[in-house]
């Protein structure tokens, strides 16, 4: 007769205890850290490039892609410190990444680190890196339908900027309908409208983002 | 596509629990804000367990709907994403399950 085991563990279980220690890290320095998980060219390096004007050297960015190094030197050139995780194919950053890159360099006078994951909305959403909080990207040329279609992200998101505003004139996107479905997911999550090109909704942003404990 | 972690971790869990025993079945649930996706999940387990020249065992995975309780108090199952509490109809509801993925329980030959 075969034995019953029973067993009861998470998939996840290893990694959230390296994200469980990346937080404890951030929180002995009194850091601020935030995931950004959006598909790509929602416009999250837009984001940080902005956000680097502004915070200079008190920004940290992680940013992950598949290949290549492009991010990290925009944000960089944009007054932030940055470093690129190369994933050569993975579809998500791992908690074990995030700690070699904190452990990797002094990250002197960071107050706000972001992790910027690799673009993809389903994959990135259930891995905890060790941040406080997640946010959410969805540009108005991706469809008003994508919180009901990636649920996983948008249960877990605490804020979601509608990115690209500025093009809202030119493409059919339910704004109503978009933040219906955000808030049926979580109903405290907070909404902004944010363009990168003309400024809209960025001092909205950087006020939230300063006044939200950690 | 990150089903490939997921099936790792779960077949790492597995074979530490079997601890050299023959696995004969899993089971596995995939919640439903969990963003695994069973079929491809299945994928990945034989073709792991194919690689570490194990005989590929019976797997039983279930979707199951998430638990809820909502601010009204009630507690229910939810497996439409975007459903409201039954009772009140209202969103602001805490999960209490459906957001993991978990390997519940297994079947290992006798020793």
């Amino acid at each position: 007769m075969p034995e019953i085991l029973s067993v009861k563990s998470s998939a996840m279980a290893k990694n959230d205890l390296v994200a469980a220690e990346n937080r404890a890290w951030f929180r002995c320095r009194g850091m601020r850290a935030l995931n950004f998980i959006s598909s790509p060219g929602a416009g999250k390096t837009s984001l940080l490039e902005a956000m680097a004007a502004r915070l200079g050297r008190k920004l940290g960015v992680i940013t992950g892609d598949i290949q290549m190094t492009f991010d990290a030197d925009r944000i960089a050139k944009a007054g932030a410190q940055a470093v690129q995780i190369e994933t050569g194919g993975s579809c998500h950053l791992t908690a074990e990444q995030i700690r070699k890159e904190l452990l990797a360099r002094p990250w002197d006078g960071v107050e706000t680190m972001v992790i910027e994951n690799i673009g993809n909305l389903i994959c990135p959403s259930t891995y905890e890196l060790g941040e406080f909080f997640k946010v959410a990207l969805l540009s108005v040329t991706e469809g008003d339908e994508k919180p009901a279609k990636y649920p996983a992200l948008f249960l877990r998101a605490e804020a979601v900027l509608l990115t690209k505003i500025d093009l809202l004139p030119h493409v059919n996107f339910d704004v109503a309908r978009a933040e219906r479905d955000c808030l049926k997911l979580n109903a405290d999550a907070k909404l902004l409208h944010l363009s990168c090109k003309t400024g809209q909704g960025l001092d909205a942003w950087m006020d939230w983002l300063s006044k939200r404990p950690v | 596509m990150h089903e490939h972690s997921v099936a790792l971790s779960i077949v790492e869990t597995a074979l530490r629990h079997a601890a050299g025993r023959k696995v004969e079945s899993l089971t596995i649930e995939a919640g439903l804000f969990s963003g695994v996706f069973a079929d491809s999940l299945r994928f990945y387990l034989e073709l792991l367990f194919e690689e570490q020249g194990q005989p590929i065992p019976n797997f039983h995975l279930s979707s199951p709907p998430a638990r809820c309780r909502c601010e009204c108090g009630s507690e229910y199952p939810l497996s439409v994403v975007l459903d409201g509490c039954p009772s009140c109809g209202g969103h602001r509801r805490t999960l209490l399950t459906g957001r993991d993925c978990v390997l519940v329980s297994m079947e290992v030959a006798d020793a």
